[in-house]
């Protein structure tokens, strides 16, 4: 990891924290922060950049309740990263803060309850998935043309 | 397909995380925790430090420790630099002053002695001619010098004696 993976990285945690919170982040914001370091960067940095902005793009369109769960999967995958530490659970987790959930393992029910969503509907989350696919095929042809598009069917 | 597009995402999402917070999945140091704990650690870092003692009780820990061993370190060297600035620098104040004390004291009675002998000596040869202390006379009458000698010798030490004692310092 080099000093400049680890800032964009860190803009983008910013990023996602905003959005965790419900702070307004505008296509545009992200583009200034992010477009230019993504196209000369690598394939995970470019896949991160899109999944940013497909996220950020797809809210400006979505309603209340599909911002309640997209703010819950976004809990949800955050717990899912790193490492779960021991005794980990036994820290108060903080839904506003990322830097808390990171590492927690929620599940879709607890995230969901978390953000006062139903924990029993799945397909909630199902239905963010797909909209956030085409979001992501959009953004990543938009941005970087349509030769490498990611998440593309193989079989 | 979604959990393609779900498995996507959390790889991109882990890599983001990996990489914005290298601290956030290990365990700091104790010099690391140290220099959190004064405040040595640039901000970014003592930012993931934080956010990492935010879920970690262990770590958490640690720093209590490290807080006091801290602030013992402080105290010691708190009083190591109190026992100097007053102490230390007091005891040698007063080690010497008791030392020119003792000289002074010591002077004056070796002064007060000679004088009051060499006084003594002088009234005896004036006043007791013919006791048996006597120096040996001269028996045409001329002035005997040695009386003179004396008396002046013990009022010269008994104003030495003076002196010394009446010096401020």
């Amino acid at each position: 990891m080099n000093g400049a993976q680890f800032e964009t990285a860190d803009m983008r945690i910013s990023f996602w924290q905003r959005l965790l919170v419900d702070e307004s982040v505008s296509p545009s914001d992200v583009d200034e922060e992010l477009l230019s370091l993504a196209r000369v960067s690598s394939q995970e940095e470019k896949s991160a950049y899109v999944l940013l902005r497909a996220v950020v793009v797809a809210k400006q369109e979505m309603t209340d309740a599909m911002r309640r769960n997209l703010k819950a999967a976004i809990l949800y995958w955050f717990s899912q990263t790193g490492t779960s530490e021991d005794d980990a659970r036994e820290v108060i987790v903080d839904p506003s803060r990322l830097e808390t959930i990171i590492g927690r393992r929620l599940t879709w029910a607890e995230c969901a309850k978390t953000v006062g969503g139903n924990p029993a509907d799945y397909s909630a989350y199902t239905r963010l998935l797909d909209r956030l696919r085409s979001a992501i095929q959009a953004e990543w042809a938009h941005a970087f043309g349509a030769a490498q598009l990611p998440l593309e069917e193989t079989s | 397909m979604n959990h393609k597009t779900e498995d996507w995402i959390l790889g991109v999402l882990n890599a983001d995380v990996a990489a914005a917070n290298p601290v956030a999945n290990s365990h700091p140091s104790l010099e690391v925790l140290f220099d959190y704990a004064t405040g040595g650690l640039p901000p970014r870092e003592a930012s993931l430090i934080k956010s990492h003692l935010l879920r970690c009780p262990k770590c958490t820990g640690k720093l209590a420790s490290v807080n006091t061993a801290r602030q013992s370190l402080v105290r010691e060297s708190i009083g190591k630099a109190e026992s100097w600035s007053f102490a230390s620098w007091y005891a040698r104040r007063e080690a010497s002053r008791a030392k020119k004390y003792r000289v002074r004291i010591f002077s004056a009675i070796a002064g007060a002695t000679a004088s009051i002998g060499l006084l003594a000596a002088g009234l005896a040869r004036m006043l007791l001619p013919a006791t048996s202390v006597a120096i040996p006379r001269d028996a045409t009458g001329a002035i005997q010098w040695d009386v003179v000698g004396l008396l002046a010798a013990g009022a010269l030490a008994a104003c030495v004696t003076l002196l010394i004692l009446l010096r401020r310092k």
